[in-house]
């Protein structure tokens, strides 16, 4: 039995256009094996004259699993609710497989077999719940678009101003952090939602007036388009998430010596290291493994990077072993969109960096070489964060029981930004 | 259908309820019924039917009473019987104005 993948031409929920699209394979002897999201797997065989019918997947119809044993079912672990599954068996239908989350499809090649639905409304009345379900995604994506678009406009315009210093920045973070192909990919799934509710909304509204709804208009340039556009999403993704290899493609800002710096000012026991070229992972010259810089890009910080430093105890050195340096200096760096976010993205990586159970204050000063610093102080007195801004460009430090603290070396740490 | 307040019921709607009258029923007895009640008229397809007995269910005209294997069998609750024997007295109304006129 060959095999044969097809692009689905119709509308995933234009349910006329659907059968008629499976009716005209059948005619050409591909009967559907499994449906994927754009491609549908067909056996090939003799053509023949079938009806597929869809009916749509809804909570009552779908099979439920909590059922007692019984052994007098006679299909265990039916896909299909098996009320549902009697009902089409005995009047003719056979089950072929789920067209996706919205319909099961059923068939039959016997002219005789009753149509599953006697009169408009009762299918009309079917589609109600997926109409429901529809209308839910768009809520949701509208809900979640609006939501993105009030934070980014008061990071825009004025963040201090909208957003009370006492909430919580981490959600800020998340938001800057968030892929630059993920914030574009969310209006063209919302725009896909709508299209397919509207859809739907139209083919009950003609069902409730007695009318069986013709086949959409084929759409297939914008299908294939969207097709083509999820693919290319979907492997940049996939590229930024696993391999970073996407983010390379930037030009990365660099300083040399940046993390070491703290170091080389501590006592001069740690081996000082610099970055030299963009990577996801870099391991240094002496592949420790342990240093690593992460970069990553989001649409309101095109470009940022968080430096992980733990450096090597030169006193280790011959024995081979590679041992923690405590006195770390770990470092984000973030390159905003606009100067209005750099104050709000830096409290919110401060905070990110934060020890809850400290008592934490916030100190506002001139930095040279910078605008401003925002130094972090906890119980001890000890400056164990910094923040260096400079227009858009947002070093954030934090730097954990070293000898120096941070406020005293700001014209080392402005290096970042300038 | 669909609407908060019930209208007339449809020919399937007032089929399916007429088959609980005397005895409790699953799906391929209600179909039998109808289709030998009205000596093969109406064939219940199996969508409209199965689409007709979750709307009834949620609507509480009708309860599950029995699931075995893959029959879900039904009883007419009063709220059913009430709709049932609503629309019969609309569809006399009906008939006796059609034939006041012939």
């Amino acid at each position: 039995m060959k095999k044969k993948l097809k692009f689905i031409v119709p509308d995933r929920i234009d349910v006329s256009g659907m059968e008629q699209w499976l009716e005209n394979m059948a005619a050409e002897g591909l009967y559907p094996v499994r449906f994927g999201a754009y491609f549908c797997i067909f056996r090939t065989g003799q053509p023949k004259k079938v009806r597929y019918r869809l009916e749509p997947i809804s909570k009552r119809s779908q099979p439920k699993d909590n059922q007692p044993f019984d052994p007098s079912r006679p299909v265990q672990n039916s896909p299909v609710d098996d009320e549902l599954m009697e009902l089409y068996e005995s009047a003719g239908w056979k089950y072929v497989c789920k067209d996706t989350a919205y319909f099961y499809v059923f068939s039959t090649d016997d002219p005789c077999a009753p149509e599953p639905y006697n009169d408009t409304l009762s299918r009309c009345e079917s589609l109600l719940a997926l109409q429901k379900r529809l209308r839910g995604t768009v809520v949701w994506g509208i809900t979640i678009m609006a939501l993105i678009l009030f934070l980014l406009i008061g990071f825009i315009i004025d963040s201090q101003s909208i957003f009370p210093v006492d909430m919580s920045y981490r959600y800020m973070l998340m938001l800057i952090k968030m892929p630059v192909i993920l914030i574009l990919w969310l209006p063209v799934s919302l725009i896909r939602d709508i299209h397919n509710w509207r859809l739907i909304r139209k083919t009950r509204a003609s069902l409730n007036d007695g009318m069986i709804p013709p086949p959409a208009k084929d759409n297939v340039f914008t299908r294939k388009l969207h097709y083509i556009l999820t693919i290319l999403v979907f492997i940049l993704l996939v590229i930024n998430l696993f391999s970073g290899a996407f983010t390379q493609w930037l030009t990365i800002e660099r300083v040399p010596g940046f993390t070491s710096i703290l170091a080389e000012m501590e006592n001069g026991r740690a081996d000082s290291r610099t970055y030299d070229g963009p990577g996801r992972i870099y391991y240094g010259e002496d592949m420790s493994k342990k240093n690593r810089i992460s970069f990553s890009m989001s649409i309101w910080a095109p470009v940022q990077y968080e430096a992980e430093e733990v450096l090597y105890d030169a006193d280790q050195q011959e024995t081979g072993e590679w041992v923690t340096y405590f006195t770390t200096l770990d470092t984000a760096y973030y390159r905003c969109l606009f100067p209005s976010m750099a104050e709000s993205v830096a409290l919110a990586q401060l905070d990110v960096y934060k020890t809850v159970n400290e008592d934490w204050k916030y100190n506002y000063v001139d930095c040279p070489g910078a605008d401003y610093a925002i130094l972090c102080y906890v119980d001890d007195d000890h400056c164990r964060l910094a923040a260096v801004v400079n227009g858009s460009k947002v070093a954030v430090y934090q730097h954990w029981y070293g000898e120096s603290d941070l406020d005293e070396h700001l014209d080392l740490l402005s290096i970042a930004v300038q | 259908m669909g609407g908060k307040e019930r209208g007339p019921l449809t020919e399937p709607m007032f089929y399916i309820l007429m088959s609980f009258l005397k005895r409790d029923m699953c799906g391929i007895e209600i179909t039998a019924f109808v289709e030998e009640k009205t000596r093969g008229r109406l064939r219940l397809g199996p969508g409209t039917l199965y689409t007709i007995l979750g709307k009834f269910q949620e609507e509480k005209y009708i309860e599950e009473t029995e699931v075995e294997g893959r029959k879900r069998t039904y009883r007419l609750t009063e709220k059913g019987s009430a709709a049932y024997a609503e629309e019969l007295q609309r569809l006399r109304e009906c008939i006796a104005d059609a034939e006041e006129e012939t």
